[in-house]
């Protein structure tokens, strides 16, 4: 159920297309700039919403972005929509402490490494994820310890001048 | 001064090694062997393996993975070998200098030191450095030997 909508009707027509589809999943709509959606949903519809956006509509997701608030970590999917020259931006939230969220992984392959990404730097996890494992941190790197979270306390590298 | 060493001087082969860069720093060398400034009229070549290779060109602050690596290629570079740092992150870390990941040991210059006390390294700040700048810092090196 839509429950606010901005610049809907000078907005693009991309986006009344996708709410015909999945209007029942998506809590706002934004379009602040020009080809440039934001859609805000419920965590529990992230798979619906990305098969129809991927799917059905023939969008391609650009990546994914993973943003720590303080209590909850925003995940940002990004489609790209080459022919309309629009970017539909799909947020979601998964609420901390050890935040989850449904991984895309299954239906749309592309996303298996960017959400290992996330998972090794932010410390999100995603479920039904076909294999989540290290990426990008070294081998020795601690367990549960993640980088861009707000809880990291970077040290200090005083040891060499 | 020995024949190795004359045979260097006269024509140094480079080996490049990206440790965590930007790849502004490598762009920069990769400027190098253009027509524009060309050290190839200087015998610079650029080599496909550090066992061809008379000098390092190092960029990028060392990660925690990229350290025992850059051990490694400095072991199978045949020495003499000059050790050349790029950049401010290959010379000091710069802006990374407190950032996570980073090889506990040092940037670039300590995790050499680490496997060899005694190699001959030759820093080239900027970010990027002019590819002037890393000319001047090659033809320097060569002289000090």
């Amino acid at each position: 159920m839509v429950r606010s909508m901005e610049t809907i009707a000078t907005g693009h027509p991309l986006v009344q297309r996708i709410l015909d589809r999945v209007g029942r999943c998506i809590e706002r709509v934004r379009e602040d700039r020009p080809n440039r959606v934001f859609l805000e949903i419920a965590p529990a519809h992230n798979l619906e919403v990305a098969r129809v956006l991927f799917w059905d509509l023939g969008a391609r997701l650009a990546t994914i972005s993973g943003v720590d608030l303080r209590d909850s970590v925003e995940i940002n999917y990004h489609f790209c929509f080459d022919a309309e020259h629009c970017v539909v931006t799909v947020k979601t939230w998964a609420d901390k402490p050890d935040p989850h969220i449904e991984s895309l992984a299954p239906i749309i392959t592309g996303a298996q490494w960017v959400e290992r990404e996330i998972n090794d730097l932010i410390g999100c996890t995603f479920d039904h994820h076909p294999g989540l494992t290290r990426l990008i941190l070294a081998d020795d790197w601690p367990e549960g310890v993640h980088p861009l979270s707000r809880e990291y306390q970077c040290p200090l590298n005083r040891e060499y001048p | 001064m020995s024949w190795k060493l004359w045979a260097l001087k006269k024509s140094p082969w480079v080996y490049h090694v990206n440790t965590g860069a930007c790849n502004n720093c490598d762009i920069e060398v990769l400027e190098l062997l253009t027509p524009r400034f060309d050290v190839e009229r200087f015998g610079v070549m650029l080599v496909g393996s550090p066992r061809h290779a008379d000098a390092l060109l190092v960029s990028g602050i060392c990660t925690r993975q990229a350290a025992p690596r850059l051990q490694e290629v400095y072991r199978q570079t045949p020495k003499p070998c000059v050790v050349f740092c790029i950049g401010a992150c290959a010379c000091s870390r710069g802006i990374f200098h407190d950032a996570y990941h980073t090889s506990p040991v040092g940037p670039v210059d300590e995790v050499i030191k680490q496997v060899d006390p005694n190699a001959i390294i030759m820093y080239i700040p900027g970010c990027p450095p002019k590819p002037e700048a890393m000319i001047l810092g090659v033809v320097k090196a060569l002289n000090a030997l």
